[in-house]
C-alpha cells in the first residue's frame, strides 16, 4: 500500500463516474421520485410584449388531476424579483423580474401561469384551458433602434433600453496611454464591426427541478451548475431562511453556463411545493429549454486597430453593445465586463479602451454560455490581426509574433491592468505549425488561387489566451459582482482509512470525481480507489462557490491541496506520538509517516483509525484528522494556445469543409490528460458551432424561429474534423497545482480559427469578412459580391420547404 | 399536450393492416415513425390511431426478381439497405443514399417506405425513385395498384396512397449496363435538411447516351423531372462537357423557398450547381 507508485496527477485515467453517467443509471433530478409527489407545467406567453389584460383559470382547475393552477398575480406577495449578483454600475437599470409575468409579459417564452397536477401529462394539458388575452405592444429587437431617440421601450418604467455603459480606459486607470492619441498617430487604422449571434446553450439534460417541503429543511434537488448560490439566492428571493432551505444538485448533465442561473421555475416549484406541502417536480422539453432558458453571446462589436506600417500595435478601441434581452438574470451585465479586459489578449500595446453599452430587447435574457464575454473578446482581436495581417502585406503568424508578449517578459501587466503569471507563446506557437505543415498549406493555397479552383483552401489563426479561474475575490469586489471568488474543500478521514473528500466545485459532466481523487490519491498517499469524492449537496458540501469560469481545479483544485496538507500535519502529530518521536523528526511520503533515520514507520491509514477510536491522543489533540480549507485566489489564470484551422471553400456553393484543425493549448499542469483533452475537443465543437453553424433566430414579432434541433443547428461528429491536439505545460504560478483551466479554452479559440479560416480562402475574391454563422448561403453570397455577406432569410422566412422546418407550418 | 390519446395498432400482415385502416377513423400509418412521431409532438398531425407496420415480415426484406428487379419491402430500414451487399451490387445508389442518410439513429428505424409515403421536398429518395423508374405496390380493401414514380408522387407531402391504403412494396428495374447514377446535394450540417438536390441517371452505351434521367428534390411539390435536360443529355457522347445540359434549368420555373438558412433564390442557383455536378459524376460512373 505505501510502495512508491506511479504518481496519480499527470495519469490518463477513465473517469470514475462515466459508467453511470453514460448510462442514465444515476440520479438525474427527473429520475427522482418521491412519495405523494405532484407536477409542475409553466404556460408561456406566445408573444414577445405584451400586457396581459385577461387570465382565467378557472376551466384549468377542473382538469383532471389538477391540484394548483396559479398566476403572476396569486404568487405575487411571495415571488420576489430574480436576482442579478452583477449591478455593474451604480447608475444601472435593474428592470423587476417576477418568477411568472405579473401584468406584461416582455419575452416570447415568458411564464405566465403554473398548473400543478398529480401527473406531468395533466399538467401539460391543463395548460391549453388557461384563458390568457394579450394586448400586444411593440416589440424592441434590434439594439440599434433599442437605443435610437422615441424608441419603444422594454420596460417603460425605465424610461430608456440602456441598462448601463461600462468603461474601461487604459489612461484612466493608468495602465498605458490615451486611445485617440495612439489613433491619431497611427500609420493604420483599421475598423471593423461584427456580429456575436445568439446561441442556445444546449446542455443535453434538460432543467429539472424537484423540491420536497415536508421536512424542516425544505429540500430542493436541481439541474444547476450552481447548488450553493442557489440556495442563498433562494432564501434572498423567498424570504425563507437559508437555515430552512438545503439544495441538492444531483448528476448534472453538461451546463455550459446554462445552468450558472437562478430560474424562475426553480422559485415557482419552490413556492409551490411549499404552498401544497408535498413535492413538486418540474421538468422542461426540450422547446421550452431553447425558449425560456437563457441564451449566450450576443453582441455588436465595432473595433478600431491602430498599428504602426511596421505591424507594431498602437491601440485598440472598443465599441459593444451587448443584448441583455428582457431581464437581468444572475450575471447577465456582467457577461461582455468579463471580456472587457481581453480584447488585447496576448499583445503589446499603448493604449486601450472598452465601452460597452448593455441593452434590453424583447427576447430571452442572456447570460453566462460558455467562455461567456472571453470568446467575443478573442474573436473580434483575432479577426482584426487577420484583417492587419491582410493590410499589411503580412503573414498573419509573423505579425502576432511581432506584438505578443515574449515569454521572458512574463509576468507582464497588459494595457487592460491584469498581470499574466506566464506563458509561452511561441513553444505553443511553433509546437502547432509543426503539426499543421503551415508551409504545405500555403503552398497547396497558393497553387489553388493559381489555377482558379472551384474549392478555395484558406489557412485560420487563432493565438488567444483568456483569464479564467474565477476569480479574487477583491477583483470581484472591485467589479461590483456580490460575491466572492474562493472555494472551498474538506477531507474526513474514515476509520477504514478511506478518505471522503468534499469539495465546493459542482461538477456537471467535468470529471471532478477522478481528476480529484487523483490529486487527493497524490497528496495523502491512498489508493485512488479508497478516495470518494462528494459534492453538489449543501448539507454535506456545506460552503462552496460551485463550477463555471474554468475555475474547479484552478481554485477548488488548490482548497482541495490546502485541506490535504492540513490532513498531513494532524497525522505528523499523531504519528509522532505513536512513533515516540518529535514531530519534526516525521517524514511523511507515500501514506508513509516515518521516523527520520530509521524504519520505524506507520501509515496514514493506521494514523486515522487511532485518531477515530481515540484512545490514545496526545496532549490537546481532537480526535480527527479532517481538515478544511478555503482558498481565494490572488490573481485569475491564464491559459493559452494556437489554433490553427484549414478549411476547403466550395466557391460554387459556399459549403465549408474543416479538412484540418489542430490546436496545442497551455493549460498548465494537467492533472488528468484524458480530461483535459476531452474538455479541449468539445469545447473546439462548440467554438466551431458558432462560427459555422448555430443561431438563434428571432422573427420580426420577436417568437424564435429556431426552436428546435431542425432549425438551430448544433455539429454531429459528421460535421467536424478529427482534431489535432497537443499541449504545452508552462504551470500557473499563482496556485499550487500549476492549473491554469481548460473548461472555456477551445471554445473561445476555435470561432476566429475557423472565420479567419473561410476569409483567407475568399479574400482573393475581394471578401473580407462574413457574418456568423458562415452558412454555404452566407459564404456563397461574399463571394458572388465580393464582399461581406450579412443576413439571411433569418427572420422573414416563411414557411420552410421540409415537414417540419422553420416555421413550424406543415404544408 | 404532450401527445394526444390515440390508439395503437399492430396488425401482423399487410391485409390486417388495410383492414385497419379503413375500418378505424384516423388512423394512420406508423413505420419508422422518424418524421411521424415528431410531427405529433409538434402538433402538426392528429390522427386518432396509429397503424404500426414496421414489424409486418411481409414488408420487410430485400430481393431481387428473375429478370433482376430490385424487390424492397416497404418497411425495410435504411440500415438494412445500406448494408445489404445484393443492393449495393445492383443498385449501388439506393445503398448509398441509405448509407448517407442523416444519423445512424434515424438510419436504424427510418423506412424507405416512409421516405416516400411522405415525400417531404427535402426527402431523399423519391427523386432517386423517379430517376430509377420505381414502381410502387400499393394494398388497399379492394386490391393491389401498382403505380409508377411518375403517378405516385403527387406533390408536397401527397402521394397516390390514398385513405385505408398501404404502400407494401418498391421494384426497382434492373439498371441497364452501362449506366451511371449520380446523387449530389446541399446541406448546411450533416443532419440538416437538403438545401438543394439532383439526381441523374445516364444509360451509356457505346460511349453514347441512350437514355437518361434528371431530377430534382428539393422543390415544391413532388420531384421534379427535367424533360429538357434529358433530352440535351440523349444522344451526346458521354463526357464531363455533358454537365452543361443543366443550362436548360435556366427556363424551367423551379418552384421553392425560403427558410431560415436560405432563400429560394439560392436554392435555385444551386439546384443548378449540384444538377451540374450529378450529370459530371454520372458520366464518371457509367460503364463506357
Ligand atoms: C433528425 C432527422 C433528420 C432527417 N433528415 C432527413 C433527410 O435529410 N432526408 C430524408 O429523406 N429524411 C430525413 N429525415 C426523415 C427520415 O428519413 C424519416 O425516416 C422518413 O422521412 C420517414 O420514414 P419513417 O419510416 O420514419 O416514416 P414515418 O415517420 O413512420 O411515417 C412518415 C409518413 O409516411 C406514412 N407511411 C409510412 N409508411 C407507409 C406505408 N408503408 N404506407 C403508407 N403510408 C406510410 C406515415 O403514415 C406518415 O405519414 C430526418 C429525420 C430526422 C429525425
Amino acid at each position: 500500500m505505501t510502495a512508491v507508485a506511479e504518481p496519480e496527477v499527470g495519469r490518463a485515467r477513465l473517469r470514475k463516474e462515466d459508467a453511470r453517467l453514460i448510462t442514465g443509471r444515476t440520479r438525474w433530478t427527473d429520475n427522482l421520485s418521491l412519495p405523494g409527489m405532484l407536477h409542475l407545467a409553466f404556460l408561456r406567453s406566445p408573444v414577445a410584449h405584451a400586457r396581459i389584460s385577461k387570465i382565467d383559470t378557472s376551466a384549468a382547475k377542473q382538469k383532471p388531476g389538477v391540484i394548483a393552477v396559479v398566476t403572476g398575480a396569486d404568487v405575487a406577495e411571495e415571488q420576489g424579483s430574480l436576482p442579478c449578483a452583477w449591478p455593474i454600475t451604480e447608475d444601472i437599470k435593474i428592470p423587476n423580474a417576477p418568477s411568472l409575468a405579473v401584468d406584461e409579459v416582455n419575452f416570447a417564452g415568458e411564464a405566465v401561469a403554473a398548473v400543478v397536477a398529480r401527473s406531468a401529462a395533466e399538467a401539460v394539458d391543463a395548460l391549453e384551458a388557461i384563458d390568457v388575452e394579450y394586448d400586444e405592444l411593440p416589440v424592441v429587437l434590434d439594439m440599434n433602434e433599442a437605443l435610437a431617440e422615441g424608441a419603444d421601450l422594454v420596460h417603460p418604467e425605465l424610461g430608456t433600453n440602456k441598462c448601463a455603459t461600462w468603461v474601461f480606459d487604459s489612461a484612466e486607470a493608468g495602465s498605458g496611454g490615451a486611445i485617440d492619441d495612439a489613433i491619431a498617430q497611427a500609420d493604420v487604422v483599421l475598423e471593423r464591426t461584427f456580429r456575436q449571434q445568439r446561441l442556445i446553450p444546449s446542455f443535453m439534460e434538460p432543467r429539472s427541478v424537484l423540491v420536497d417541503p415536508t421536512g424542516e429543511q425544505i429540500t430542493v434537488w436541481s439541474a444547476t451548475q450552481i447548488p450553493h448560490i442557489l440556495k442563498w439566492m433562494i432564501s434572498a428571493v423567498t424570504g425563507v431562511p437559508e437555515t430552512k432551505v438545503r439544495v441538492i444538485a444531483p448528476d448534472v448533465g453538461g451546463g455550459f453556463g446554462g445552468k450558472l442561473q437562478v430560474t424562475p421555475e426553480e422559485i415557482i416549484t419552490f413556492l409551490m411545493a411549499r404552498r401544497l406541502g408535498r413535492p413538486v417536480k418540474w421538468t422542461e422539453t426540450r422547446s421550452e429549454s431553447m425558449q425560456s432558458a437563457h441564451h449566450g453571446r450576443d453582441q455588436i462589436q465595432k473595433i478600431t486597430l491602430a498599428a504602426a506600417s511596421d505591424g507594431t500595435l498602437k491601440g485598440l478601441k472598443v465599441e459593444l453593445l451587448a443584448d441583455m434581452g428582457a431581464y437581468l438574470r444572475l450575471v447577465t451585465p456582467g457577461v461582455p465586463i468579463l471580456g472587457a479586459f481581453m480584447f488585447n489578449a496576448i499583445y503589446k500595446m499603448d493604449a486601450y479602451r472598452f465601452e460597452c453599452t448593455n441593452v434590453f430587447t424583447n427576447k430571452t435574457p442572456t447570460d453566462a454560455y460558455r467562455g461567456a464575454g472571453r470568446p467575443e473578446a478573442t474573436f473580434a482581436i483575432e479577426r482584426m490581426m487577420d484583417e492587419l495581417a491582410a493590410e499589411l502585406g503580412r503573414d498573419p503568424i509573423d505579425l502576432r509574433r511581432q506584438n505578443w508578449i515574449k515569454h521572458e517578459e512574463f509576468p507582464f501587466t497588459t494595457v487592460a491592468g491584469l498581470t499574466y503569471d506566464s506563458g509561452n507563446y511561441e513553444a505553443a506557437t511553433a509546437k502547432a505549425l509543426e503539426l499543421f505543415g503551415y508551409d504545405a498549406l500555403r503552398q497547396e493555397q497558393r497553387e489553388r488561387r493559381e489555377r482558379g479552383d472551384t474549392v478555395q483552401l484558406g489557412i485560420g489563426v487563432s493565438t488567444y489566451t483568456e483569464m479564467c479561474g474565477l476569480a479574487p475575490s477583491r477583483v470581484l469586489g472591485a467589479l461590483r459582482y456580490a460575491a466572492g471568488g474562493w472555494e472551498h474543500a474538506s477531507i474526513r478521514m474514515l476509520p477504514t482509512g478511506k478518505v471522503e473528500v468534499i469539495t465546493g466545485t459542482s461538477p456537471h459532466g467535468q470529471g471532478h470525481e477522478t481528476a480529484w481523487s487523483q490529486i487527493v490519491a497524490d497528496r495523502l498517499g491512498v489508493p485512488f480507489e479508497d478516495v470518494e469524492v462528494l459534492h453538489g449537496d449543501t448539507a454535506a458540501s456545506h460552503k462552496g462557490m460551485d463550477s463555471y469560469g474554468s475555475r474547479s481545479l484552478a481554485v477548488g483544485g488548490t482548497a482541495l491541496v490546502m485541506a490535504a496538507d492540513r490532513v498531513i500535519e494532524k497525522a505528523k502529530k499523531l504519528a509522532a506520538h505513536m512513533l515516540e518521536c518529535s514531530e519534526d523528526d516525521i517524514e511523511f511520503s507515500g501514506g508513509k509517516l516515518t521516523v527520520r533515520g530509521t524504519d520505524k514507520a506507520t501509515d496514514i491509514q493506521s494514523v486515522a483509525l487511532h485518531a477515530h477510536v481515540a484512545h490514545d491522543l496526545p496532549e490537546g489533540m481532537e480526535a480527527s484528522l479532517d481538515s478544511e480549507a478555503t482558498f481565494d485566489p490572488e490573481n485569475f489564470s491564464y491559459p493559452h494556445g494556437t489554433h490553427l484551422c484549414a478549411v476547403e471553400v466550395d466557391t460554387e456553393t459556399g459549403q465549408v469543409k474543416i479538412r484540418s484543425y489542430v490546436c496545442v493549448d497551455d493549460v498548465g499542469t494537467v492533472v488528468n490528460p484524458l480530461i483535459v483533452e476531452g474538455q479541449v475537443h468539445g469545447g473546439v465543437a462548440q467554438g466551431i458551432a458558432q462560427a459555422l453553424f448555430e443561431d438563434a433566430v428571432h422573427d420580426e414579432s420577436g417568437t424564435l424561429t429556431t426552436g428546435t434541433f431542425a432549425d438551430y443547428l448544433l455539429p454531429s461528429a459528421a460535421d467536424l474534423p478529427s482534431f489535432v491536439t497537443d499541449r504545452t505545460e508552462t504551470p500557473a504560478t499563482t496556485n499550487p497545482l500549476g492549473a491554469k483551466g481548460v473548461g472555456e479554452a477551445g471554445t473561445i479559440a476555435a470561432t476566429p480559427a475557423v472565420v479567419n479560416a473561410i476569409v483567407d480562402a475568399v479574400r482573393h475574391l475581394g471578401v473580407d469578412d462574413i457574418e456568423m454563422p458562415c452558412t454555404p448561403m452566407r459564404v456563397w453570397r461574399a463571394v458572388h459580391s465580393g464582399t461581406r455577406a450579412e443576413g439571411g432569410p433569418g427572420g422573414e422566412a416563411g414557411g420552410g420547404l421540409g415537414s417540419i422546418d422553420a416555421s413550424g407550418g406543415a404544408q | 399536450m404532450l401527445l394526444p390519446p390515440l390508439r395503437y395498432l399492430r396488425p401482423e400482415t399487410p391485409e390486417d393492416a388495410v383492414a385497419m385502416l379503413s375500418d378505424v377513423d384516423g388512423s394512420v400509418v406508423l413505420a419508422g415513425g422518424q418524421t411521424l412521431m415528431n410531427m405529433l409532438k409538434l402538433d402538426l398531425a392528429h390522427p386518432d390511431a396509429l397503424v404500426d407496420v414496421h414489424r409486418i415480415d411481409a414488408l420487410r426484406g430485400i430481393e431481387h426478381d428473375a429478370d433482376g428487379t430490385l424487390v424492397v419491402g416497404a418497411a425495410t430500414t435504411y440500415a438494412e439497405l445500406a448494408r445489404s451487399p445484393e443492393v449495393r451490387r445492383s443498385h449501388p445508389a439506393v445503398a448509398e443514399m441509405a448509407a448517407g442518410l442523416v444519423d445512424r439513429q434515424v438510419r436504424n428505424r427510418g423506412t424507405i417506405g416512409g421516405n416516400c409515403c411522405l415525400n417531404d421536398p427535402t426527402s431523399n429518395y423519391p427523386p432517386l425513385m423517379v430517376a430509377l423508374d420505381a414502381r410502387f405496390r400499393v394494398l388497399g380493401r379492394d386490391g393491389e395498384r401498382r403505380l409508377p414514380a411518375s403517378e405516385f408522387f403527387r406533390g408536397t407531402l401527397a402521394t397516390a396512397v390514398g385513405r385505408g391504403e398501404l404502400l407494401t412494396t418498391i421494384e426497382i428495374p434492373p439498371m441497364p449496363q452501362g449506366s451511371g447514377v449520380a446523387h449530389e446535394h446541399l446541406q448546411v450540417g450533416a443532419d440538416s435538411w437538403a438545401i438543394a438536390r439532383a439526381v441523374v441517371r445516364l444509360d451509356v452505351a457505346d460511349g453514347v447516351v441512350a437514355d437518361a434521367r434528371a431530377v430534382l428534390g428539393a422543390v415544391y411539390g413532388s420531384p421534379l423531372r427535367l424533360p429538357e435536360v434529358e433530352r440535351r443529355l440523349i444522344g451526346q457522347r458521354a463526357t464531363p462537357d455533358l454537365a452543361e445540359a443543366a443550362d436548360a434549368l435556366q427556363d424551367v420555373d423551379v418552384q421553392t423557398a425560403d427558410d431560415v438558412h436560405c432563400s429560394a433564390a439560392y436554392r435555385r442557383e444551386m439546384a443548378e450547381v449540384q444538377l451540374r455536378r450529378a450529370i459530371r459524376a454520372a458520366v464518371e460512373r457509367s460503364v463506357q
